[in-house]
């Protein structure tokens, strides 16, 4: 069972990786690529009580919380992508640190024994936190979820240097599958806010250095939550009266679940991992399918002090969140704690989208023209690391809604190509001071070459063409800034005063809903008929369906 | 029977093979690039009613066929426009068919490998190639398709008679290639009133950016055109786009005519009258002119309609 469980969790690591690598435009279309996150209770559980919604999708979680129910926590053990990325670095980090001089390895302070391993309650506290937080509408699970921690770390750490490698293997070998992987000729380098990213990545596994497994034992929200679903599973350890307290299941368990007396599990650590079966000496361990009651306990250590603390703690960073320019203090539906916030398409209201979005980074590996980054001090602290588009870097495509069609709990609705014509995010404003064409009467018309809709036009002005943008067709694409020859800064610029979300905009946008399916239906030889079918049959995308409260 | 010697007749014939080859080689190779410009009155083939094929194949013959330029083995670089990630009926792109067309009749004048080279305006390039139907046409037909997106993918070349670009960054794919064949599609253009065939050549070099900034964009496209010469225009006049040019959407008009030419700059004069303008109204066909690429002047240009 034990070489069972490490084919598990490399098969699922695997898949994670996969999934990872499809989330393209091409192969997003054929695969459930944010699968993973929906099987996430952590992730279901605070979109749910934040978003004050029930968002359909995530139900899939319901999988994961009934396996858990049933046989407990095999989900840390045999499935979870990050433990097993932390399993393979402890080893690694481990061997490091045994080679370190004053640190010599003892039995003695590799046995964690419950219940001296005291710390292991703070991954209540941090749960606790983590749902005080959403009960009273913020998000902070994103910054601690297992599969969201990882996946940001494959797409804005590691997904840049891996498209050498892939484009290297595509041009090489055309024929081959992982041409589906990499748009080639699309080179992502630059994600704002990697180095956040890196940071958090490289100090969850260094924390290996403490103990194996020290994140998901300690700290990790999830664990905590499958630790208190694990009530009364059915796998549980079983050790006979051959046990002659040898220690080395006490000292080998990396999640510390085992008992003074060597005999005792405690039920809310153990994994199920199996590894304390094969070396007891005298083959007195074993994890049968069992009803009867054993040596297990259920005891979360979750003190009324421990609940006061995670409840402080969640309270306190609603109060940080709240405080710094939070998306909540906003006007007209609008967040001021920034001019350039801009929201990919299909977003929805910013309060709900800062406490829907998980910030898993799917939406930012699937952009194909690398616009969407995670903000920093963009959406205010409310809003960090969700998703933003830097139109400098890369401009919102028009023929594209993959953000919507990848966002695993709605923040991004899907929403059909022709509605972008609509879906405003912004507006371009041209600063005529740094325009060439308007200080210097360069012919300079480049902006108006590459808008996509039709919204940048020429008009005489002492004598020369300059460039003006016309307000009720400008969607905020951020083209016209992507291209603009003026370095460093572009002389036009996108604000997000255009939000689709403003409700100074919602006539407008009534009324260039209607102008558009009216002329799309009658002359533009772009629509394609069955996505206007789907389109008007259901309710339009000018208010996103947004949960209520 | 293990054979590790050559013999003397292998050996004698094997650099007989060699030396033709290398002959061949340097008769083909870069021969484009030192075509002299020819003395006679240059000619426009311009071709009207049909389809794609039937057009190509009735523009080709009085140019004097395909196989006149696409020798067999040879290495062919097609330059479609496909800049913009607009379907093909806004025309804003080459017409998906004229280059399917035209990679097979290279194909069937025995070209080794027809090369498909672009470098998007719009990003990412895969969508947009993707969505101007230039990828479809190119894999149906047998075509390769290069998107030039990296640095790597260029080379140096000097313009001894640029008069504001004295080098740029060139597309290798190109310039190795036996023979260039243009194949832009005539619109009119917010910034150069129109773009055609030299206009397009802005979609083999590198840095577009630096000739925004310069101060005469006309200059640079008449500079480069100084050496990157297409052994062949052929103008996609089958649909053109009459208002709100390069990307559109604008006016488009049905023509149904394609314009072939040798001479680069005559080929454009010609797509310009149809656009509605005059060529002496286009800055960088004068200039290209002024430098010897070709005849913008239409009254010393053969017209002959098929």
């Amino acid at each position: 069972m034990n070489t069972l469980r490490k084919i598990s969790q490399i098969v699922f690591l695997a898949g994670f990786v996969y999934l990872f690598l499809a989330t393209t435009r091409v192969l997003s279309a054929h695969i459930p690529t944010h699968i993973y996150f929906q099987l996430d209770p952590l992730v279901a559980v605070v979109a749910w009580i934040s978003t004050r919604s029930f968002y359909a999708p995530l139900a899939l979680a319901f999988v994961s919380i009934g396996l858990t129910l049933l046989l407990g926590r095999v989900f840390c053990g045999w499935f979870c992508p990050l433990g097993t990325v932390i399993d393979l670095s402890d080893r690694f980090v481990l061997g490091l640190r045994d080679r370190l001089p004053k640190r010599r390895k003892t039995a003695e302070s590799e046995r964690r024994r419950w219940p001296l391993d005291r710390i292991a309650s703070l991954k209540y506290v941090v749960l606790i936190a983590v749902v005080v937080c959403a009960a009273l509408g913020t998000q902070i699970s994103y910054f601690l979820d297992p599969f969201a921690i990882l996946y940001r770390s494959l797409t804005m750490v590691f997904y840049a240097p891996l498209q050498y490698v892939l484009r290297a293997i595509a041009a090489r070998a055309p024929g081959i599958a992982i041409s589906g992987f990499v748009d080639v000729g699309d080179l992502q380098v630059f994600y704002q806010g990697h180095v956040i990213v890196l940071i958090v990545f490289v100090g969850i596994l260094s924390l290996g250095l403490l103990g194996r497994r020290f994140w998901c034992r300690n700290l990790c929200p999830l664990g905590g939550l499958l630790g208190l679903l694990s009530i009364y599973p059915v796998l549980r350890r079983k050790v006979t009266d051959a046990c002659t307290s040898c220690t080395r299941c006490a000292s080998l368990c990396k999640m510390a679940a085992i008992g003074t007396d060597y005999k005792e599990t405690l039920i809310t650590e153990c994994i199920q991992c199996y590894a304390c079966v094969p070396i007891c000496p005298p083959k007195a361990t074993s994890i049968p399918i069992q009803i009867a009651k054993s040596n297990v306990y259920y005891e979360p250590d979750i003190t009324r002090r421990r609940l006061l603390q995670g409840a402080g703690l969640g309270a306190a960073w609603l109060v940080v969140a709240r405080g710094g320019g939070s998306a909540k203090h906003s006007v007209r539906g609008l967040p001021i704690s920034s001019d350039v916030l801009i929201r990919p398409p299909g977003a929805i209201r910013e309060d709900l989208f800062n406490e829907a979005c998980t910030r898993c980074a799917e939406c930012i590996k699937v952009c194909p023209t690398n616009a969407i980054h995670s903000a920093i001090g963009e959406a205010g602290i409310d809003g960090f690391m969700s998703p933003v588009i830097i139109p400098r870097i890369g401009y919102c495509a028009q023929p594209c809604n993959w953000c919507g069609q990848v966002c695993p709990t709605g923040a991004i609705l899907p929403f059909e190509m022709i509605e972008k014509k609509w879906l405003f995010i912004g507006r371009a404003v041209i600063d005529r001071s740094a325009c060439i064409a308007w200080y210097k009467d360069a012919e300079c018309t480049v902006c108006d070459e590459h808008c996509s809709y039709d919204a940048i036009y020429q008009k005489v002005v002492d004598g020369d063409d300059k460039p003006f943008v016309n307000d009720e067709m400008c969607i905020g694409c951020g083209e016209c800034e992507r291209v603009c020859p003026v370095q460093p800064v572009a002389a036009i610029r996108v604000f997000g005063v255009g939000d689709r979300r403003d409700e100074t905009r919602q006539l407008q946008l009534e009324y260039r809903r209607l102008a558009v399916l009216q002329a799309d239906q009658l002359a533009d030889p772009d629509v394609d008929a069955a996505a206007y079918q789907q389109v008007s049959g259901r309710e339009v995308f000018i208010k996103p369906p947004e949960p209520k409260y | 029977m293990r054979k590790d010697r050559i013999t003397r007749r292998e050996f004698f014939a094997g650099a007989a093979k060699a030396g033709i080859a290398a002959a061949a080689a340097s008769k083909l190779g870069f021969g484009w690039l030192t075509t002299p410009a020819e003395a006679a009155q240059p000619v426009v083939v311009v071709a009207e009613k049909g389809e794609p094929k039937d057009l190509l194949a009735r523009a080709l013959k009085p140019v004097g066929g395909i196989g006149k330029y696409v020798k067999k083995g040879a290495i062919v670089a097609l330059k479609p426009n496909g800049g913009w990630a607009r379907a093909p009926q806004y025309a804003a792109t080459t017409n998906p068919a004229l280059l399917a067309a035209m990679i097979r009749a290279c194909k069937d004048a025995g070209a080794k490998e027809v090369k498909v080279v672009e470098h998007t305006c719009d990003t990412p390039a895969s969508l947009t190639i993707e969505q101007c139907q230039i990828k479809k046409a190119t894999e149906d037909a047998g075509g390769r398709l290069i998107l030039l997106t990296s640095k790597g993918q260029y080379r140096e070349v000097s313009i001894p008679r640029g008069k504001i670009i004295k080098s740029d960054l060139v597309s290798k794919d190109l310039l190795d290639a036996d023979v260039f064949i243009n194949l832009p599609i005539a619109k009119v253009h917010s910034q150069t009133r129109i773009t055609c065939g030299l206009k397009n050549l802005m979609g083999v070099n590198f840095d577009r950016q630096a000739w925004h900034d310069s101060p005469d964009l006309h200059q640079c496209i008449a500079d480069l055109a100084t050496v990157v010469k297409p052994q062949l225009t052929i103008v996609d006049a089958l649909t053109v786009l009459l208002t709100n040019g390069p990307k559109g959407p604008g006016r488009t008009k049905e023509l149904n005519t394609l314009i072939v030419s040798t001479d680069p700059v005559a080929a454009d004069a010609y797509a310009t009258t149809l656009l509605g303008l005059k060529p002496n109204q286009i800055g960088h066909l004068v200039k290209a002119s002024a430098l010897g690429v070709g005849q913008y002047d239409l009254s010393k240009v053969t017209v002959k309609k098929v």
